[in-house]
């Protein structure tokens, strides 16, 4: 079934076709959520905020074939929310468990050392461009779709994909 | 063939690792980077970073996270349906629509139905003699009539308006309705 005719199930009164969104859109919208907050439970918290409120405010989606567009939007507002408030204990970063056992300890730290360069840089970027690099890359949203969901147009969104790669590439240089 | 600079084609390097060149701006920026050692250097760079990122995810928590993420929200939203069960009913009608769609069928009713949209303060004639009786009187009080205005343009406290058909004979007008509009208070009849 179709994102709009599960919708038109749910706006019938079927709640299991609201779950049969929430399993489809959980995962990866979770996982967007993470690579911003960086927080395990603060991501799935988030994520069940938005489902929450895509819940209680279905009726209002007056465009049903945008659904997930106006759930990322929602996701990301709720992110930007998110991390306006001061930080309340230290966070461990999810990407410190991305080691394969198979690797040298040389080749690990090495590793390591990398992550946590990139992660340094992509931390460094302006929020904006940090949102649209990570819904570009790892979503694979179009520039149309980033537009929508961050505000602006699609050339502004692409333009700030570019700013953001650039930086990145300029920072890693430097930092070298 | 086209020539490219170098700074067009740094943003070349960006937009075909994101998959976003076409065919014939592909093989203008392979010849530029077979030429041009810096942009094949900023082409590696740019590919070291690409990977970096994509293996910069992270990792998947796993499917405890997943089976407590469900229940959890399961949860929430049983929570949510019965705090507000006759609210999101209420929500979901489509109230903009109606608010539209039922003042026009009402007005719709009352004009076609109950001919409130003018008809029913029109006086019919009910017979020709009448109607002529009618017309002689409102000659002498008005003056000369006309086929459609009876005169009240001429004054200012009357206007009478007379519709006619062909029922009664194929020549010859018949009247059907008339009505009158004045001032209050001015008897013209």
């Amino acid at each position: 079934m179709t994102d709009e005719e599960l919708l038109n199930c749910v706006r019938a009164g079927d709640r299991e076709a609201f779950c049969r969104l929430v399993d489809k859109y959980a995962k990866p919208l979770t996982m967007m959520i993470l690579r911003m907050v960086k927080d395990r439970e603060d991501a799935r918290d988030i994520s069940q905020h938005v489902f929450l409120r895509a819940y209680e405010r279905l009726p209002h989606l007056l465009n049903p074939s945008s659904f997930k567009t106006w759930l990322y939007k929602m996701a990301v507002n709720a992110v930007r929310d998110h991390l306006r408030k001061p930080r309340r204990t230290f966070v461990p970063d999810v990407l410190d468990g991305l080691a394969d056992p198979s690797d040298s300890a040389a080749c690990l730290l090495e590793k390591e050392h990398d992550k946590r360069r990139i992660r340094a840089a992509i931390q460094d970027l302006p929020l904006k461009q940090r949102m649209t690099l990570q819904l570009r890359v790892f979503e694979g949203l179009d520039y149309e779709q980033i537009a929508q969901i961050l505000g602006g147009r699609a050339n502004g969104a692409k333009g700030n994909f570019f700013h953001a790669v650039k930086s990145l590439k300029q920072k890693l240089d430097t930092k070298k | 063939m086209r020539n490219l600079d170098c700074g067009k084609a740094q943003d070349w390097i960006v937009s075909n690792l994101d998959n976003r060149l076409d065919c014939d701006d592909r093989r203008t920026l392979e010849r530029h980077l077979a030429t041009c050692r810096a942009c094949r250097d900023a082409e590696i760079a740019y590919q070291n970073l690409w990977a970096s990122l994509k293996g910069a995810m992270p990792e998947d928590p796993g499917e405890a996270f997943w089976n407590d993420y469900r229940v959890s929200l399961n949860k929430k939203l049983d929570e949510a349906s019965s705090r507000r069960p006759v609210a999101w009913s209420l929500r979901a009608f489509p109230w903009k629509a109606t608010a539209v769609v039922v003042p026009a069928m009402v007005a719709l009713f009352l004009v076609v139905f109950l001919g409130l949209g003018g008809e029913a303060t029109r006086q019919p004639f009910v017979d020709h003699a009448g109607c002529q009786k009618l017309f002689q009187e409102l000659s002498e009080i008005y003056g000369p009539t006309s086929e459609e205005i009876i005169p009240g343009a001429y004054f200012d406290f009357v206007t009478t308006t007379v519709a006619y058909s062909r029922r009664a004979t194929a020549t010859r007008l018949l009247p059907r309705w008339f009505e009158v509009e004045d001032e209050p208070n001015q008897p013209y009849l």
